[in-house]
């Protein structure tokens, strides 16, 4: 019984490999580069969580929203947040509606019932848009005039920002910010990778991206994920990282205490924990090591911590700090 | 351990053996370094005062370093959980091993856990645990056997002349310590035995002696031993000063005994007997013949002078009498000029004690039978020119000169005797108020105490109600005030006595006085951490007094040349 559990875990191990990698090339047929943005992202929809992608305009965020959505099997909607955009513009609103001479309000669903859903630039809207996002993004689930409104599974936000410096945007709040499971910022291609951007879009004919993975899949893939075994001092590595980065914390280093205000939530070691199950699956290995806790870091915590007034003064970067938090914990 | 993966166990068990090795050759070679270091250091606290390094310091410090690095090697001893931490980093294999072990510990068994112990079964097999080597700390090997090496050469080292001095010094002081309590003990017992009056034996108090000697200890120490001997001695010139004046009035009052039968001497035995001494003195003084202003006997009253001398001859002669009587009772008394030859300086506190003794003062029976004897050469003297008066035949000039003698040594005598009688007076008064002084402040302090306990308010301050509400503060009233005072700043114990009128010249006492004065000082400037410069700053002192000395000694004696030209 032990031998036939084990060989069929194998099986869905491997088939998970082989399906991530399958999305990862399909995407990789129009993403040129951004190989680590790409995989990031997928180990968040498996993992079932959300992700903010951030960078200047052009970089491709919204070509990648795209290609995912594409590349699975999925209903996908976009927003573009803009600053008059409201709450009912999103989550949907009770309208009047006449059935054959009497009138009643019916709930008509926003554009966010459905499996994928694009923010795109997410904080060109005010915060009381932003936060409309709130009870979707974690209960999955919208609540309008007393009536919840359940979404379909698997549900991810993938929203995009502008970098916060830019004209009119607001600055995602904090509550907000702890709901997305990943934040990734999105480089400057390199030249080569320039090349064949252009190489690919410049003709007529442009890649077809046809859909690779069910919702059904993603959601197997991220149970399948829950059963990947953790070793107590692997466990404890993380939960030391994840305190480290407050700086009440003793362990702390300097640069947390200097320049921290708040630290990582426990919502934050949860996507730690599922991200390094997903990366060491998809490294061949069926136990989850320090490695995995290490590199998956800084896209869980990078959002999670909120720099101090000195911090900010100092121009510090929140990377630096996880950077910090982690080198003292890999030593 | 687990059993679904031996292989793992196995491994983990040759990482944990090669740590192992591994810890104990470094534990050998920290303890190579640290007992080097030790037994520099400690060879170097013996070589650098000039000691010879003994040889079982290296065995202990051996013993030590093996002891420390077995309890070391205990200690760090490495488990199987830090093995296979270790083997994990070490070839790489993403905590595998580690999460493996623990996943067997717990037992979990199926699904992952059963594809992680095999993908860590093929990972082990893929490594050899041979690939983790030793690297030799040639950093620490190399100064540690050169420690060693020094620590050892230095064991060779012979300790230097003046340690070999100090110690055989040492070894001797021991030894004489020893000896010298001995003797003292024996002395003690030899004291006791051969004192057969029961009053002296009393007044020597042998339990008292016997408790200062069992007080001294063998010392290596040359200045303790010093000291303690001071001591012994100071208390025992303290005894047979104390011992002294009992027998002296002890004496006394047998002479009081005597003079009684004759009526001339009455009042004189009534004052000895009431222990007045001064006024003895006086009286003494009054027996004296001649008139009042100390002139000479002159030729025509010589009978009315040997009348005069009667008195004083027949009183004489009755405290010779009780003298006599009394020295014949003791044994341990001393006669003068016995001890002349013995020096005082030859360290034995012993025979320091008993010199001081003797030689403070004379014996007292000695001055009375010397006194009788002057008087009995005075009034000879005078019977002969009394005779050859009668005759006619004389010599005027020898006569004088004899007769002068005679009342020179007789006025010598009583007057010796007088100062005694004084000095006795003078003690007694002083034992006396000393005694009231100890009393009173006996008294003073226990009063002290009282009026501490009590506190209370100053005079005129006090409380006019019978109970108070709540407690005063104590208020000084003066009752406090605690004795202060200064080492060396107290009074001066040193006394300076007037020497007699006349010329004379140095006797036996005084020189053995000086003697005993330069052995007590002597000892004291040894046995005292006195500094240098201070003790060559007296030095040179005494040095510069004693040729100012010479000097006049010089001069007098070329004035005396140039009077006898």
């Amino acid at each position: 019984m032990s031998t036939a559990t084990s060989e069929n875990t194998e099986q869905q191990a491997s088939e998970f490999v082989e399906r991530f990698n399958l999305i990862r090339d399909e995407v990789g047929k129009f993403i040129v580069g951004q190989d680590q943005i790409v995989e990031d992202v997928l180990i968040a929809i498996v993992c079932g969580g959300h992700v903010l992608l951030e960078g200047v305009p052009g970089l491709g965020k919204t070509a990648l929203v795209n290609t995912i959505s594409q590349a699975l099997d999925l209903k996908f909607k976009r927003i573009q947040f803009t600053p008059d955009l409201l709450p009912a513009d999103i989550v949907g609103t009770q309208i009047l509606i006449d059935r054959g001479g009497s009138r009643q309000l019916e709930f008509q669903p926003g554009p966010v019932f459905c499996n994928i859903l694009l923010a795109d630039e997410i904080n060109r809207a005010t915060p009381k848009t932003q936060s409309a996002l709130l009870e979707t993004m974690q209960e999955k689930s919208v609540t309008v005039a007393g009536e919840t409104h359940k979404m379909e599974m698997p549900f991810f936000t993938l929203a995009t920002q502008n970098p916060i410096e830019q004209d009119g945007t607001f600055p995602l709040p904090e509550a907000q910010l702890d709901r997305f499971f990943f934040k990734l910022f999105v480089e400057l291609p390199s030249h080569d990778e320039f090349s064949e951007i252009l190489n690919r879009t410049g003709g007529n004919a442009a890649p077809t991206i046809s859909a690779v993975a069910t919702g059904d899949d993603i959601l197997s893939m991220g149970n399948l994920l829950r059963d990947v075994p953790i070793e107590n001092s692997v466990q404890d590595h993380l939960v030391r990282i994840v305190r480290a980065t407050h700086p009440t914390d003793d362990n702390a280093p300097d640069e947390v205490k200097r320049f921290v205000r708040y630290g990582s939530s426990p919502r934050g070691a949860q996507a730690l924990l599922a991200a390094s199950k997903a990366r060491a699956l998809l490294e061949g290995r069926y136990h989850v090591a320090n490695e995995d806790v290490n590199r998956m870091a800084l896209p869980a915590l990078r959002h999670r911590v909120m720099l101090s007034f000195e911090g900010e003064a100092e121009g510090m970067g929140t990377d630096s700090i996880v950077q910090s938090v982690i080198k003292k914990y890999s030593a | 351990m687990s059993q679904q993966s031996p292989q793992v166990d196995q491994f983990v068990t040759s990482v944990s053996k090669r740590i192992d090795s591994h810890r104990t050759r470094n534990v050998v070679i920290w303890a190579t370094l640290i007992g080097g270091a030790l037994m520099l250091l400690l060879a170097i606290c013996y070589v650098w005062p000039g000691y010879r390094v003994p040889w079982v310091l290296y065995p202990c410090v051996l013993f030590l370093m093996l002891w420390c690095g077995w309890c070391a090697i205990l200690y760090f001893r490495s488990s199987n959980a830090e093995a296979a931490t270790f083997a994990d980093r070490f070839f790489g294999l993403k905590n595998a091993v580690r999460s493996c072990l623990q996943f067997a510990r717990e037992g979990k068994q199926g699904g992952f856990y059963d594809l992680q112990a095999r993908q860590t079964e093929s990972l082990v097999d893929s490594v050899a645990v041979e690939d983790i080597q030793y690297k030799t700390p040639w950093r620490l090997i190399v100064p540690g056997v050169l420690l060693v090496v020094v620590a050892v050469s230095l064991g060779f080292k012979p300790a230097s002349p003046a340690v070999l001095a100090r110690l055989e010094q040492e070894k001797n002081t021991l030894a004489m310590t020893t000896e010298a309590n001995e003797q003292l003990k024996d002395l003690v017992e030899e004291l006791e035995k051969s004192t057969d009056d029961e009053d002296e034996r009393k007044m020597l108090e042998p339990d008292k002696l016997r408790q200062w000697v069992d007080e001294l200890k063998e010392t290596t120490d040359l200045r303790e031993a010093k000291r303690q001997y001071a001591k012994m001695e100071m208390r025992l010139n303290r005894a047979a000063e104390a011992l002294r004046q009992r027998r002296d009035e002890k004496l006394m009052d047998k002479a009081a005994e005597e003079l009684k039968k004759d009526l001339d001497s009455a009042d004189l035995a009534k004052d000895l007997k009431h222990k007045k001494y001064d006024r003895a003195a006086d009286k003494l003084k009054d027996l004296k013949p001649g008139d009042k202003n100390d002139q000479k006997f002159k030729p025509g009253k010589l009978s009315k002078s040997r009348k005069e001398l009667a008195k004083l001859k027949a009183a004489a002669k009755r405290m010779a009498a009780a003298a006599r009587k009394t020295g014949g009772n003791s044994n341990s008394k001393s006669k003068p000029g016995e001890n002349s030859d013995a020096d005082p300086a030859d360290g034995d506190p012993a025979d320091g004690a008993e010199e001081s003794e003797s030689d403070e003062d004379g014996d007292l029976s000695d001055l009375i039978e010397g006194l009788d004897e002057a008087v009995e050469e005075l009034d000879r003297e005078l019977e002969e020119i009394e005779l050859e008066e009668g005759d006619g035949d004389q010599d005027l000039e020898r006569d004088d000169r004899d007769l002068d003698d005679a009342e020179r040594a007789m006025r010598s005598k009583l007057d010796e005797l007088g100062d005694r009688l004084r000095k006795m007076a003078r003690r007694r008064s002083a034992r006396s108020k000393l005694r009231k002084l100890s009393k009173k402040a006996g008294a003073a302090q226990s009063g002290a105490m009282e009026s501490q306990r009590k506190g209370g308010k100053k005079a005129g301050e006090g409380s006019d109600e019978s109970s108070r509400d709540q407690r005063d503060e104590r208020v000084d009233n003066g009752q406090n005030t605690k004795l202060k005072g200064l080492k060396g700043k107290g009074p001066s114990l040193t006394q300076v006595q007037a020497a007699d009128d006349g010329d004379g010249t140095a006797t036996r006492r005084s020189d053995a006085k000086q003697r005993d004065f330069k052995r007590q000082f002597e000892s004291f400037v040894d046995r005292e951490d006195i500094p240098e410069d201070l003790k060559n700053g007296v030095k040179e002192y005494f040095t510069n007094i004693h040729q100012v000395e010479e000097d006049k000694s010089k001069s007098s004696d070329e004035d005396e040349s140039l009077n006898q030209k």
